[in-house]
């Protein structure tokens, strides 16, 4: 009996000085001496196959500890029943996020997370974690997401005129990087318009004659995250055009507004409020590539 | 092309792989019919899924993944009875590389109750009928009515793409995506008849069916390069828009005509997309924030 205490006492005395040798890591192993309930959620998410199959350096083959940091800490703060674990946990939000984010991006900055660092969402102060479940099998609906933050976007998408985001067919993350991006509002592209253009190719041009604030920024006229006015505009039309064509220049030469709507039975006298408004005539008002499109009527 | 896809996916995802050993088959599928009862067809309701008539409707889709160790193969399927449905299906090794092959077709209804007085709704040189009379104003167009013909503005994309992209252990990774979309059917655009100034009372316009046609192809290409925690990345994109209706008329191109009901001109014209080809290249070099810097040039 009283050899196995030495044992004992000799193995306590030890394993400290080992872990330490090892930088603090003791190993899978013991992780799921307590945590035995991630052990059948790791084995099947990413970092689980990577990590024991075929890990990428040597902090990856470190399993757990890779991202949790070194557990030998860990332990004796569980031993102690320190309030302190001295364990990287990404679910408290305890500590600082660049830290916790750190562990992520030792490996994932690269393609879509090269833009994290000085992004919206890195600035403000966000984690990996506020966003991924690092466990689970399946990722959550990217749109959930996004609309667990931004709700003001859920509301616009019910509009009547919208992308089809509803119907499954985009998400956020078509224009969107929540990563970060090159442009402006974690945009995929270096500009507004060419994040349009990615699908809308027939804008891009080139053009003869190019209306300059369609050239400048399509989100001067359209909001895409959803409008209650035809082609996800922001305004009506001719509302829309006399927000910037007064009444100064030679045409038009009267502003249109509700004096001339029409009324069952009549007609309005004035075509620019009916149909497509302004567009009955300036139907090229992205640009035009007629020789006599200066305009935009043909 | 798309019955193509589907049995590659489907033979991909069961062929076992070389090593089949540990191999796990997880994920799920669902396959169903749905009902539609309307009391009016409206394109409203089914403006990007295709639903606008009464009836029983095959849906399906799948989430399936075969995993064997670190290596992949994902399939993902949606609204495989409907007008929009797609499917991707990846392969790879996690955190090293990745290949991909896709399927996406959407619909977009504008407007079932429209009627148009042309003939050729569709094509790039719209004709009035035969027996039209026409004149000055509609009230003057004696047998307007008679001569409507309802027309259904709709489009439908269908985009077929395919990429691979390598992380490579010295820090540098690259990635290659080419992709082929189609558009076509029908929209709406106000076709003026009058002066170029506009001329008030002496401009009239009126809204003519506008055939879309269009072929897109892409290729876009990356390289990222990461030391410590410095990275440089650079993409290309070369994009080709190309629109099938350009009208070899009196010699000029690029203008499909109409004719003019309002009994001032024979024919008038309206540009459409033509073609581009537009080329961008980007490189970025984002530092320790709040600084960054990016160039992207481009040319078209």
């Amino acid at each position: 009996m009283l050899r196995l205490l030495y044992v004992v006492i000799l193995f306590l005395a030890i394993s400290p000085a080992y872990a330490a040798d090892n930088g603090g890591y003791v190993g899978e192993r013991e992780c799921y001496a307590c945590h035995k309930e991630i052990r059948a959620e790791y084995a099947k998410d990413r970092h689980g196959r990577v990590f024991t199959s075929a890990p990428n350096g040597e902090l990856q083959a470190r399993g757990c500890e890779a991202c949790h940091g070194p557990g030998a800490g860990h332990i004796d703060a569980v031993d102690r029943e320190d309030l302190d674990l001295r364990i990287q946990n990404f679910r408290s939000e305890k500590g600082l996020p660049t830290e916790a984010n750190a562990r992520c991006l030792a490996c994932h900055e690269n393609g879509e997370r090269g833009f994290w660092k000085g992004s919206r969402h890195e600035l403000s102060g966000m984690r990996c974690a506020s966003c991924h479940k690092i466990h689970a099998e399946e990722a959550r609906p990217a749109m959930e997401v996004c609309f667990s933050c931004h709700q003001e976007r859920r509301a616009q998408l019910q509009r009547t005129s919208h992308m089809p985001l509803r119907e499954g067919k985009m998400t956020c993350n078509n224009c969107h990087n929540p990563h970060g991006g090159p442009g402006p509002s974690a945009l995929r592209q270096a500009s507004v318009n060419e994040n349009c253009y990615a699908c809308h190719q027939e804008k891009r041009g080139p053009l003869v004659w190019e209306h300059p604030p369609a050239r400048e920024n399509c989100a001067n006229c359209h909001d895409p995250h959803g409008s209650n006015y035809e082609s996800l505009l922001k305004v009506k039309v001719p509302y829309l055009c006399q927000s910037c064509h007064t009444t100064l220049g030679s045409h038009p030469r009267n502003r249109y507004d509700g004096a001339n709507l029409p009324v069952p039975g009549t007609p309005s006298t004035t075509m620019q409020l009916a149909g497509k408004g302004c567009l009955n005539c300036h139907s090229q008002v992205h640009g035009s590539n007629h020789p006599s499109g200066r305009r935009f009527q043909r | 092309m798309k019955r193509l896809l589907y049995i590659a996916a489907v033979a991909a995802l069961l062929a076992a792989p070389a090593d089949s050993s540990g191999a796990e088959l997880a994920g799920s599928a669902s396959i169903g019919v749905g009902l539609l009862d309307i009391d009016n067809e409206s394109y409203k309701f089914g403006e990007y899924t295709g639903l606008t008539k009464d009836g029983a409707y095959l849906l399906g889709s799948a989430n399936i993944g075969r995993y064997s160790g670190p290596y992949y193969l994902e399939l993902a399927a949606r609204d495989i009875g409907l007008d929009n449905r797609e499917l991707f299906l990846r392969g790879g090794q996690f955190g090293r590389f990745d290949s991909f092959i896709s399927f996406s077709q959407t619909p977009r209804l504008i407007s079932n109750n429209s009627r148009t007085l042309f003939e050729g709704a569709g094509s790039s040189n719209l004709t009035l009928p035969a027996t039209f009379g026409r004149g000055a104003t509609t009230t003057a167009m004696t047998n307007l009515e008679e001569n409507l013909k309802d027309v259904r503005l709709e489009l439908k994309r269908k985009k077929a793409a395919l990429g691979f992209s390598e992380r490579l252990r010295s820090g540098f990774g690259y990635s290659l995506a080419v992709s082929r979309e189609d558009k076509e059917g029908l929209k709406s655009i106000g076709g003026t008849v009058g002066t170029a100034g506009g001329g008030g009372n002496a401009a009239k316009s009126i809204i003519l069916p506008e055939p879309v046609d269009y072929r897109v192809d892409e290729l876009r290409a990356g390289l990222v390069g990461i030391r410590k925690i410095r990275i440089c990345q650079v993409d290309y994109l070369l994009s080709l828009f190309e629109s099938q209706h350009r009208v070899n008329y009196v010699g000029k191109r690029l203008f499909p005509c109409y004719r003019d009901p309002f009994d001032k001109y024979r024919f008038c014209r309206i540009s459409l997309p033509g073609q581009g080809t537009s080329s961008a290249f980007r490189a970025a070099r984002p530092f320790v924030h709040p600084t960054r810097s990016t160039s992207s040039p481009s040319t078209g």
